[in-house]
């Protein structure tokens, strides 16, 4: 009301119903309105038209280049090339047997990796794009004092019918990685079902999709799209063992094509759209965890992400914690003992030192179990520092430590045997050489000794 | 057709002496280490030579398919000791040779690729570093027997010297330095130029890391495979010898499309205000320097094909691949260098320039 009084004061003359206005189209006329714009009022010198150099120069003809398609480039540089046809084979070495890596005297000894088994840890996607795979005619690993010692105990999980919880961690370039690569070479040659997760970051970084469970409290959230690709990762892997296991459970809610008498490979297959991901990603694990399932081992690799708070946010915009993340859970308590596996296994997480954050109670857990394992005195928390994290400390208290420095010259030598074998390494192979490489790497980091005589100028 | 053989025969009188590699002052790799070569591989195979027969080989040389230097003098001394005997029955010396043997001379007579099954020997890869062409290994394993000679005189000479200079507290490292010894020298002399035209800013060690990834991307690739069309370096040995020694796959593609000579523009001397064209020869380093600014010049030119950090060196070792397999534009550059030469051949004794020398 105020208003309308306001404005027959501003305005004094009265209000006419629009309706009444006549409603104007177009001028009745035949001539086209005139198309070219009116030119700009000359208001000073400014506004003149100015006179403009004339250019003799033939201009250079561009010829255009046919881009890649977006994410092409980057498929390019991350490509996973495992094989050279150059590098010459290595004859003599054994390839890889069901107990090869668990016997103590295949340590120092290199091994061929079976094809098949190559494209399955493909599929798990367990080699990376920083690995010198695409120097060598086939991929050999070394096995290490270490590898037989971590095999040993997956090989005596079995027998006690308990998870083996396991943090690799060690420096830069030690070879962790490729110790859950063994381990997870020893696992499918075993047959038992591999589930690997190639990057903890993917996971917690806010990109990949999410998506709230209801009636959580706090709220906990799914990750869809990245449980669907895990799951058919999964399946691509252990199909022959998946194939062969029988579902426990009655699942037919999830999918119609459950039947009774259908198989672990049908549940992994059963879910199309992300949507129906998780329910079956979590089906599949209860599956594994009950008795009389083929072994389980589960990997992660970049440790130090999935402890943090995460990069999403839930709905009151608060920042959430990794371990709301269902998938991240899942892991954690597999890790923590909370899930047990009573059909053996272990539960392997590798940290990361090229890609990582510090994570102060990671590193206060870890140093304290590692401690704890060596029998010396326990470090204490720093009574200054806050960001200490329980769950944390919860997640990694039942977990094993294992540190992978340098090889020894020993195995650096026959290591450096296999790249001269390749011809990768052009100059004479001696125990000079060898300490030289082994010294410049760091005492027998094998990423450094790769860099020092591989990745050189000098070879 | 008519262009090359118009090329072939303007040819004839140039007379084309790459500078001989003088072995004894040579500065290319001050001592070669009497321990190890960069060639040898794990078998560490003897390199002494056979002693005996090196003079009798250096005498034949039609014997056997030769250095490209000595059998083009050769073959230009017996053209003109041709000419003027046969002068007389109204035969230009020119046409005493045809197009077959002007090839024969030019690329030392030798087909593109060795015929014999192995690849180069070390004598042999030594003496193409430090002088850029591929002798038959009689003759490099006696240059390189000259060469441990007096580098072994020398040491002997240095040895005596040591012992009369006392005070020395531990004495002074005895030559030939064994390999990598010398912080400054401690990469392929050829890699060690190659690596310095690369760098971009100042950053060696960034040019480094480009090398060894060109090399890494050499020995991933598969063995190039040879154009008729291009041919290489005389004694290239078969191509899949190539990937595993990339520091030999690299040398082979610069040393092959290095330009022999280059034209310098004397100024005023030509006459008429004019530029005197003069064709210069060059040395080794030089030839490669050039050769590898035109890489150089094709590489910065094309787009990468990926992402990430790699993408230089990638490009580089592409054309080095291209270069081998005779598909790159650089063979044109060097063609056009080498019609250029022969064009201005008159002008190399020409008076003009005594005259301009004189003022």
């Amino acid at each position: 009301m105020a208003s309308i009084s306001l404005r027959s004061l501003v305005r004094p003359s009265l209000p006419v119903a629009p309706r009444i206005q006549p409603i104007i189209i177009a001028a009745f006329s035949t001539t086209s309105l005139v198309s070219a714009a009116a030119p700009p009022a000359i208001k000073n010198r400014k506004d003149l038209p100015k006179k403009t150099k004339k250019t003799y120069k033939k201009k250079q003809n561009i010829v255009p280049v046919k881009k890649p398609a977006p994410g092409e480039r980057k498929a390019f540089r991350k490509r996973i090339q495992l094989s050279n046809n150059s590098a010459l084979p290595v004859a003599g070495l054994d390839a890889l047997e069901a107990q090869t890596m668990a016997r103590p005297e295949s340590s120092g000894r290199m091994f061929a990796v079976p094809d098949e088994v190559v494209d399955q840890l493909r599929a798990l996607e367990a080699f990376k794009s920083t690995q010198t795979w695409n120097l060598f005619r086939k991929p050999h690993v070394l096995v290490r004092k270490e590898t037989v010692e971590l095999m040993g105990r997956l090989e005596a999980s079995l027998e006690k019918k308990e998870a083996f919880k396991c943090v690799l961690t060690g420096s830069r370039l030690s070879g962790k990685s490729l110790m859950l690569l063994q381990a997870m070479s020893y696992a499918l040659l075993n047959e038992w079902v591999v589930i690997h997760i190639p990057e903890g970051q993917d996971l917690t970084n806010g990109n990949t999709e999410y998506s709230p469970v209801p009636d959580t409290e706090p709220m906990q959230f799914t990750q869809p799209v990245y449980c669907l690709k895990l799951l058919q990762n999964i399946y691509k892997a252990n199909r022959a063992v998946l194939e062969k296991t029988p579902l426990k459970q009655d699942w037919s809610r999830l999918s119609a094509t459950l039947k009774p008498g259908s198989t672990l490979a049908d549940l992994a297959l059963s879910a199309k759209e992300s949507e129906f991901a998780w329910p079956t990603l979590s089906a599949l694990w209860t599956e594994l965890t009950q008795p009389g399932q083929p072994p389980v081992l589960l990997t992660l690799d970049g440790l130090a992400h999935i402890n943090k708070v995460s990069a999403y946010r839930d709905p009151a915009f608060n920042p959430v914690h990794a371990h709301e993340l269902l998938l991240v859970r899942t892991f954690v308590d597999a890790l923590s003992g909370k899930t047990k596996l009573p059909n053996g296994g272990a539960v392997i997480a590798a940290t990361s030192q090229n890609n990582t954050h510090f994570h102060p109670s990671q590193e206060l857990a870890l140093s304290q179990l590692e401690a704890g394992q060596a029998g010396k005195p326990v470090p204490k928390p720093d009574p200054y520092e806050r960001k200490y994290d329980d769950r944390v400390y919860d997640a990694l208290k039942n977990s094993t430590v294992m540190r992978l420095e340098g090889v020894s010259k020993e195995e650096a030598r026959v290591l450096m045997e296999y790249w001269g074998a390749s011809g990768m390494l052009r100059s004479v192979l001696d125990s000079r050489v060898v300490a030289e490489k082994w010294a410049l790497g760091g005492h027998g980091i094998v990423g450094e000794m790769e860099r020092a005589s591989l990745i050189t100028m000098r070879m | 057709m008519a262009s090359r053989v118009n090329i072939w025969g303007a040819c004839r009188s140039l007379a084309l002496r790459p500078r001989p590699a003088r072995i004894a002052a040579q500065s290319f790799r001050s001592q070669i280490s009497s321990t190890r070569f960069y060639a040898d591989d794990a078998t560490n195979k003897s390199s002494s030579p056979p002693s005996g027969n090196s003079s009798a080989s250096g005498s034949t040389p039609e014997s056997r398919p030769g250095n490209a230097n000595a059998r083009l003098t050769n073959e230009l001394a017996q053209d003109a000791s041709a000419g003027t005997v046969s002068s007389s029955s109204q035969a230009r010396p020119s046409d005493a040779l045809d197009d077959a043997a002007l090839e024969q001379i030019l690329y030392g007579g030798r087909p593109v690729t060795s015929q014999r099954e192995g690849g180069l020997t070390e004598a042999q890869e030594e003496a193409l570093y430090r002088e850029g062409v591929i002798p038959p290994p009689e003759e490099a394993e006696a240059v390189l027997a000259r060469s441990e000679a007096a580098a072994e005189s020398q040491s002997i000479v240095s040895i005596e010297t040591d012992v009369q200079k006392a005070g020395h507290k531990f004495g002074l490292p005895q030559k030939p330095y064994p390999e990598g010894f010398h912080v400054k020298k401690r990469y392929h002399p050829v890699l060690e130029q190659i690596t310095r035209l690369l760098m971009r800013h100042g950053e060696l060690s960034v040019a480094q890391r480009n090398m060894a990834t060109v090399m890494n991307y050499l020995r991933t690739a598969p063995a190039p495979i040879y154009s008729p069309k291009f041919p290489l370096l005389p004694g290239t040995p078969p191509a899949s010898h190539l990937p595993l020694n990339p520091v030999l796959y690299i040398t082979i593609a610069i040393d092959s499309v290095a330009p022999l000579l280059k034209v310098r523009n004397i100024a005023g001397a030509g006459g008429g205000g004019r530029a005197l064209e003069l064709p210069v020869p060059l040395a080794v380093r030089q030839r490669r320097r050039m050769a590898f600014q035109w890489i150089l010049d094709v590489i910065n030119k094309k787009p990468s094909k990926g992402s990430g950090r790699n993408q230089f060196a990638h490009r580089i070792a592409e054309e080095i691949i291209a270069v081998v397999e005779g598909r790159s534009s650089v063979w044109e550059k060097r063609k056009l260098v080498h019609k250029l030469g022969t064009a201005a051949r008159a002008n190399v004794g020409s008076n003009k320039l005594k005259a301009k020398k004189k003022k």
